[in-house]
Parts: C-alpha cells; sequence; structure tokens
C-alpha cells in the first residue's frame, strides 16, 4: 500500500486544488489549495483521493452553496466588481444589481472631495459678497449632485456598461 | 554513515531532510536547523538611514528614500515565493505601517518594504523589521 | 511519538524527542529530529505567501486560502494548533504608490484551524493588493 501511494504520488505529480461556492450572504467564495508536496511535510505521503478528501473537509463549511470542483487554470472575472461575482455552476459572472450599487458607491466617493472643494469656492465668493461667482458654483455643485443620473437610470445588460457609467471627469 | 548501537543514525540531518521534515531517527545539528520548514531564514531590525541594528542572515540594507528601505539576504531563497511579515517600530499616535513593495517586487535575494502614511504617502518609521520563510 | 526508555553510553536518549519535549523546550539530554523540531516554541507553525485570487504561491502547514471577496481572505491551517490563541502576522504586498495594510480579522476571529486576513487601503477600506502573506507560532 505504501509503495502504491508513493508510486501514486510519483506520477501524478504536483497539483493544486481549486473550489467555487456560494457563501449563505450570497457572496462568492474561491478557494485554492496547498500544493500537494507542501502539505505532504506536515501529514504525511497522501494519495491524490487523500489530498482532495483533507482540503474538502477542512476547507468548505457544511452550509457553503453549490460547491464545485474548478480547473486551476479556469480564468476568473476581472476584481474590479468582485464583491459583485455570482456562481452559476463552474462559471462566475455578475449581479448586476450589486455590481450598479457598487459603481454608485464609487462615484459618490470620488465626488465627495470636489463637493468639498465647490464649498469652500463657494464661502470665498460669500465673504467678496460675489453673486457672480456664488452663482456660479452653484450651477458646478448641481452638475456634480447630478452626476449620478445616468448610472441611477441605466438598466444595465451586462457588466461592461456598469464599467463604462464611471463618470471620464470623475477619473484622477 | 551508519546508524549508533541503537538505530540512530551517527551522522546529522542533512539539509534536503531537513526540509522534508520527516525523519525521526535522525539528529539535527545547530548546523542545519535553519534549513527546516518551520525555522525563520532571516530576520532583521534597522533604523530608517541604513543601519542594521540586529539581523540574521541579512547582507545589507539600503535606505533608498523616505519611508523606503531594500533589504539584500546572505543566503538566498530557492525561489522569489518566500514568505516576508514586516513591521515597524513607531511612536504613538504615529499611525502609519508597513508593506512589501510589489513595484520592485521581491527576488530570491533581494526585496524592499515601504512604510505608509496614506494611499501614496511614504515615510520614515523608528524602525523597519522583517521576517522571512521559504525554502532555501 | 515516545521515547525509549534507556540511554546510549554517552548519556543522550536512544530515540528523538517527543512531541511534548519539544514543546516543553527543557531537555538536553534528547535529541531533536527533522520530523519533530517544528513542536519546539521557537519554530514557526505556519507561512504562507498567497494572492487575492486565493493562488497560494507558497506554504508551509496550510490547508488552503479562500478568496471571500475583496480584500478578505480565510486561511485553513492542515495541523491545528491546541487553541485559538496561537500569534499571528500578516503583511500586504502592494505596488508603490498603493498603500495597503493587513490585519487580522477580530469579527470572525481566529480558530485552532483558521483565521482570516482583512487587506485595507489608507482610506480604511478592504481592498486587494499584489500577494499577501502571513506566518504563526503557537503550540499545536
Amino acid at each position: 500500500m505504501e509503495l502504491y501511494c508513493i508510486w501514486r504520488s510519483i506520477t501524478l505529480g504536483d497539483f493544486k486544488l481549486r473550489i467555487l461556492y456560494t457563501g449563505l450572504d450570497g457572496g462568492v467564495l474561491v478557494v485554492g489549495a496547498a500544493a500537494k508536496s507542501d502539505l505532504e511535510k506536515v501529514l504525511g505521503l497522501l494519495t491524490d483521493e487523500g489530498y482532495k478528501a483533507h482540503v474538502w473537509e477542512r476547507s468548505i463549511p457544511a452550509d457553503a452553496v453549490g460547491a464545485v470542483e474548478i480547473d486551476d487554470a479556469q480564468v476568473l472575472p476581472d476584481r474590479e466588481f468582485r464583491n459583485a461575482w455570482k456562481q452559476s455552476g463552474k462559471a462566475i459572472g455578475h449581479d448586476l444589481i450589486k455590481a450598479k450599487a457598487i459603481q454608485l458607491e464609487r462615484i459618490r466617493e470620488a465626488r465627495s472631495p470636489k463637493l468639498a472643494e465647490l464649498d469652500r469656492e463657494y464661502m470665498i465668493a460669500d465673504e467678496k459678497g460675489n453673486a457672480v461667482e456664488k452663482a456660479d458654483v452653484g450651477v458646478r455643485k448641481q452638475l456634480l449632485r447630478d452626476i449620478t443620473g445616468p448610472l441611477k437610470a441605466l438598466e444595465p445588460t451586462d457588466i461592461q456598461q456598469i464599467k463604462d457609467a464611471f463618470p471620464s471627469s470623475l477619473k484622477d | 554513515m551508519g546508524n549508533s548501537a541503537f538505530g540512530v543514525r551517527d551522522t546529522s540531518a542533512s539539509e534536503s531532510e531537513q526540509q522534508a521534515g520527516t525523519s525521526t531517527e535522525t539528529y539535527v545539528s545547530p548546523g542545519q536547523q535553519e534549513s527546516h520548514s518551520s525555522a525563520c531564514k532571516f530576520w532583521i531590525r534597522a533604523t530608517t538611514t541604513g543601519g542594521i541594528t540586529d539581523s540574521y542572515n541579512i547582507t545589507s540594507v539600503v535606505d533608498s528614500g523616505a519611508g523606503k528601505l531594500a533589504v539584500t539576504i546572505a543566503t538566498d531563497f530557492s525561489s522569489a515565493t518566500y514568505c516576508i511579515v514586516a513591521g515597524i517600530v513607531g511612536d504613538e499616535g504615529f499611525g502609519k505601517w508597513a508593506a512589501i513593495d510589489a513595484t520592485s517586487t521581491p527576488t530570491s535575494g533581494t526585496f524592499e518594504m515601504n512604510v505608509y502614511s496614506d494611499a501614496s504617502t511614504v515615510v520614515d518609521a523608528n524602525f523597519n523589521m522583517a521576517y522571512g520563510f521559504g525554502e532555501q | 511519538m515516545a521515547n525509549s526508555a534507556f540511554d546510549s553510553p554517552l548519556g543522550v536518549n536512544a530515540s528523538s524527542a517527543s512531541q511534548s519535549e519539544q514543546e516543553a523546550a527543557t531537555s538536553t539530554t534528547t535529541f531533536t529530529s527533522p520530523g519533530t523540531q517544528q513542536f519546539h516554541p521557537s519554530a514557526s507553525k505556519l507561512w504562507l505567501r498567497a494572492d487575492f485570487g486565493a493562488t497560494v504561491s507558497d506554504s508551509y502547514n496550510v490547508t488552503s486560502i479562500s478568496d471571500d471577496g475583496t480584500g478578505k481572505a480565510t486561511v485553513t491551517i492542515a495541523t491545528d494548533f491546541g487553541g485559538a490563541t496561537y500569534c499571528v502576522a500578516a503583511t500586504v504586498n502592494t505596488a508603490e504608490g498603493s498603500g495597503r495594510w493587513a490585519t487580522i480579522d477580530n469579527t470572525s476571529p481566529p480558530a485552532a484551524g483558521t483565521f482570516e486576513i482583512n487587506v485595507y487601503s489608507a482610506a480604511g477600506t478592504l481592498a486587494d493588493g499584489s500577494f499577501m502573506y502571513a506566518v504563526a507560532f503557537g503550540a499545536q
């Protein structure tokens, strides 16, 4: 049995396990296992089945939904909207409602310091008694307040539409 | 190389035996203890001006700018994927933190650590510290 | 791992130190072996380098890492600690100009076999870096 285990370890070589599942909160979790050879330094020689069983038992909680092994080479979506990932079997897509909410929050965060700067400009104009400047600042502030409008009105059908909805005027 | 009368090998564990970490029939010598996977392979405490106050397996450090320290290891790791943990000594209220630089990515014999005060500003701390684990 | 009951002619125990002897770290009449060195209190019990997509690039005594979302990862230990009060530290590898720092999560506090790493941006929000590292010490 021991010689068989050694043979299995040598012939199949080293590999890593990757598992995908959905948590109770709906978030997607991706589990990457340590290499079999590294685990063997602490657990002793493992068969491939023993390695997989150890990883599954230790790493996947009982309440995991849809836990499935995926190929280590599988390309995952980029992480720009990581917290909007949605699992469909072995594939990962996006929950567009979540992604839209994330993008709206990013727009608000990027807008916040610009609104603060306009508040300062308004105060200076007010101290000078400059009504023209105050009106101009008011217009620019309203433009910033309205900057979330297009995304709010969007009914997206794919993630790229949400990515493209970030206003270029807010990009550094 | 043979065994003592009681079955224990009379020569110490080799580097590869230490790295495998399985044998219970040979003894560990001070000269090979560090080769075990559990053993720290380097540690360092340095000032921000390139002075090493204490270290293990470090050749040198370079003060490469405010809040930036480049470290050269004496005996290299076997690859660039070793584990590095870093910290700083800073006065109360300093509120800064250390990270390993990915722009000058770690190599098997070097790494850089930066001390941040915000997303992009690096500043000096009182002392920089780092520890490394992995295979040499 | 049991000790034999007799000594060699030189007064040194003829079998390697047990886990408990290593953990006590007091004997000078038995020897350490590669199979038991890790039980000494001075020895790290775990270390890890991984990216934010749950790929473990190198590790010791780690079963897996889970990408739980932006800036969040759960490390599953292969051979557990004896309790949940072990010492664990984490550091992030991040591009220059992209200040990030790592902490150990206390909302889901460390357990004997798991701990969570959170990585924050300078704004205090969870954010990815390039790689994360962790090291841990304690009794198993």
